[in-house]
């Protein structure tokens, strides 16, 4: 069991305002609380602008909440010193527009070694060796001379992931970090990134993704954010196996089975409404089959249902 | 149904001095509302190959051998300004980077305009009906025609991209990797969308992904490539039956399997080969269960056999022995 922890977050709200125009603020994330265990990896899953990555953004000091607040726990005394930053290093979720065109691989990947250990050039590229060996780009020294553009996408996802290595953080904040690496490397991957917190490399992991199989294989928890609200999270295998939420039921039967559509079953999704959120009311209610006059009028609060799942839903019976 | 993209013995290298042979001896055709799924793992080809078909490969790529006829037409020997009208009407291309295909300092709306006024169409408010209509394919809500791309989630660009392929009702759609970055409801409502569209408008697509249990869902026929050769061909009810070459198989066992949660994931082990130099032997011989002396020596050829194109011969010898078909 998840003892002290790492990463503690508070009320997390982002608004963003778009200027120019007369339009309303936008609330991209409203009022996020959770907390990362000590070796504890979350899964953050949700739909496409959901706001998973401002979450991520905003951990890893990219972004600046509007409202929360995100505690680190006391750093321990071999690793004082270091900057926010450091100890949170995003893994970002488009390979393509993560890497610099024109700088070759070495660079991207020693110069956060340089700046943060201080170590001198031919240390840093041999640490550069060592990093792109753990995520497989192999013969390394073939990389090291590579600029983005000579890489393919699962290549540069790899690159991607070591540079955040690189800084040798405590918090990985993983965006997506296997959506474009076929089944042969995913697993790969994946298991580096669990190897990641076994050994002890780094403390805790927020894992983004979309996809819940991976998250399955990697997270203790999963936390589901529909509209930039967190309507369940609970331990991983009670989730997934008595979903509660249902957009989190529909999430799960999206997943693609060549074998079911075979068989000439088709699913059923509904659309993703084209009617606005009602102000007050559930962020899931135009889509959801259950939703009745409450949920259009009342936000339903994230309440813990048995141990340690809660969900924010009113049409699921309290236990 | 005629033929509309024909290939024949396409080759590319990167590069000439010590090049990457990153696509060989390549022969693919696709029929006139025919979808084609191409599968394989990182690196080995497929955008290289989406791209040589598009004519958008750019040094160090170089088509090095080969044909490419489109509805006829010689599409090696295009001049520039017919390549330039051919682009979105004839074949339109999602990028793999498709969010980031998008112009930063564009509306969403202006870069719709921007397609189609190049390519002769008139009149903003068609325009704009038009650019409303593909959106909806995409579920996405006409406001973001005002809305600029850092604006929006990485999966929302994506989609715009897709729409924005289908714009001008091309013959051809090459996918490269077009909802790696959505969610998983997102991606079966265009796949679902993609498969109503079907019986809409008409049109070809080539749909590039490492994600064969997506691919096997939407497409008729799956081309399967392996470190730059195409090792499968066959129909994607037939390879749902049967897979016929070892690396085929691998990558049907690690279909995540949502019932079997702790099987999914297997991986394949051993890692791709160096396309530098090209051994006569089997590429997948170094990671295959099933080697055997012969694969180490000599190059296996393509065959076709019981509608199956497949480059191996010890697999083949199983089917005609009667024995591991399963059905
Ligand atoms: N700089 C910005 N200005 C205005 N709106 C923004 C900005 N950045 C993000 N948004 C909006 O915030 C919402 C959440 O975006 P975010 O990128 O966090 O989504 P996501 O869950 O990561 O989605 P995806 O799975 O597609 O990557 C989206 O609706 C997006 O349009
Ligand atoms: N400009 C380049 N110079 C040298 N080699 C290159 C260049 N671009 C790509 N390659 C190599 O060519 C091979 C094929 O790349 P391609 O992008 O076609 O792969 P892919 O099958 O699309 O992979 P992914 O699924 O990761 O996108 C890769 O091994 C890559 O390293
Ligand atoms: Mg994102
Ligand atoms: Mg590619």
């Amino acid at each position: 069991m998840v003892s002290e922890s790492v990463l503690e977050v508070h009320g997390l709200t982002k608004v963003f305002r778009v200027p120019r125009r007369r339009a309303e603020p936008f609330v991209a994330v409203r009022d996020v609380s959770f907390t990362l265990g000590h070796g504890e990896v979350v899964a953050l899953v949700g739909e496409s602008g959901s706001g998973k990555t401002t979450i991520g953004r905003m951990l890893a000091g990219i972004e600046t909440p509007t409202e929360g607040s995100i505690r680190l726990s006391e750093e321990s005394a071999e690793r004082s010193g270091r900057s926010l930053r450091q100890r949170v290093q995003m893994v970002f979720q488009d390979p393509y527009a993560a890497l610099n065109p024109f700088n070759r691989i070495s660079y991207t990947i020693s110069r956060p070694i340089i700046n943060y250990h201080q170590m001198n050039n031919a240390a840093a590229l041999e640490r550069a060796r060592e990093i792109l060996g753990t995520v497989q780009l192999i013969p390394a020294d073939e990389y090291l001379e590579k600029r983005p553009h000579q890489l393919s996408g699962g290549q540069r996802q790899r690159v991607v992931i070591a540079r955040a290595l690189a800084a040798s953080p405590e918090i990985v904040i993983a965006d997506e970090p296997v959506s474009m690496l076929d089944v042969s490397i995913r697993a790969d991957v994946l298991r580096l990134l669990r190897d990641l917190l076994d050994q002890k490399k780094v403390s805790a992991m927020l894992y983004i993704t979309h996809d819940l199989l991976s998250a399955r294989l990697l997270a203790q928890r999963i936390m589901v954010l529909y509209r930039g609200n967190v309507v369940e999270i609970g331990e991983t295998e009670t989730l997934l196996t008595n979903p509660l939420h249902p957009y989190t039921k529909l999430l799960w039967s999206a997943i693609p089975n060549p074998r079911r559509a075979a068989e000439g079953k088709a699913m059923v999704i509904p659309t993703a409404g084209t009617g606005d959120i009602p102000k007050h009311g559930c962020p899931f209610a135009p889509r959801c089959p259950l939703a009745d006059e409450r949920c259009q009028v009342e936000m339903p609060p994230l309440e813990e249902r048995t141990n340690q799942h809660a969900v924010a839903c009113h049409m699921v019976e309290g236990v | 149904m005629s033929t509309l993209l024909s290939v024949e013995d396409l080759s590319i290298d990167y590069g000439r001095r010590n090049p990457v042979h990153a696509v060989r001896n390549v022969s693919l055709s696709i029929e006139e509302d025919e979808f084609v799924g191409l599968v394989g793992e990182s690196g080995c080809g497929k955008s290289t190959l989406g791209f040589a078909i598009a004519r958008l490969e750019r040094p160090p790529a170089q088509i090095v051998g080969g044909r490419i006829h489109i509805g006829g037409n010689d599409w090696m020997s295009m001049d520039a300004e017919s390549m330039r009208k051919a682009r979105w009407e004839t074949v339109s291309v999602v990028l793999q980077s498709g969010m980031n295909a998008l112009n930063p300092i564009m509306t969403i709306g202006a870069q719709f305009r921007d397609v189609m006024e190049q390519h002769g169409h008139r009149g903003r408010r068609a325009i704009e009906e038009r650019a409303v209509e593909v959106l909806d394919l995409v579920q996405i809500r006409p406001e973001v025609l005002r809305r600029y791309p850092h604006e929006l989630s990485g999966g929302m660009k994506q989609r715009i991209a897709i729409a924005l392929s289908l714009v001008l009702r091309p013959k051809l759609v090459i996918m490269d990797e077009p909802t790696t970055a959505l969610d998983m409801v997102v991606q079966r409502q265009i796949l679902e969308n993609l498969k109503a569209l079907r019986h809409q408008q008409s049109f070809a697509m080539l749909f590039i992904s490492h994600d064969l249990g997506l691919v096997l869902e939407l497409v008729d026929r799956v081309v399967v490539m392996y470190a730059g050769e195409i090792i499968e061909e066959q129909s994607s009810r037939g390879l749902l039956k049967h897979a016929w070459h070892p690396y085929t198989r691998a990558l049907m066992d690690s279909l995540p399997d949502p019932e079997n949660p702790k099987g999914s994931y297997q991986g394949i082990p051993g890692s791709p080969p160096d396309l530098h130099v090209i051994p006569e032997a089997c590429m997948y011989a170094p990671r295959c269960p099933l080697v055997q002396e012969s694969c180490r020596t000599s190059t296996p050829s393509l065959e076709t056999f019981q509608d199956v194109q497949s480059r191996c011969p010890v697999t083949r010898q199983e089917v005609v022995d009667g024995v591991g078909v399963r059905s």
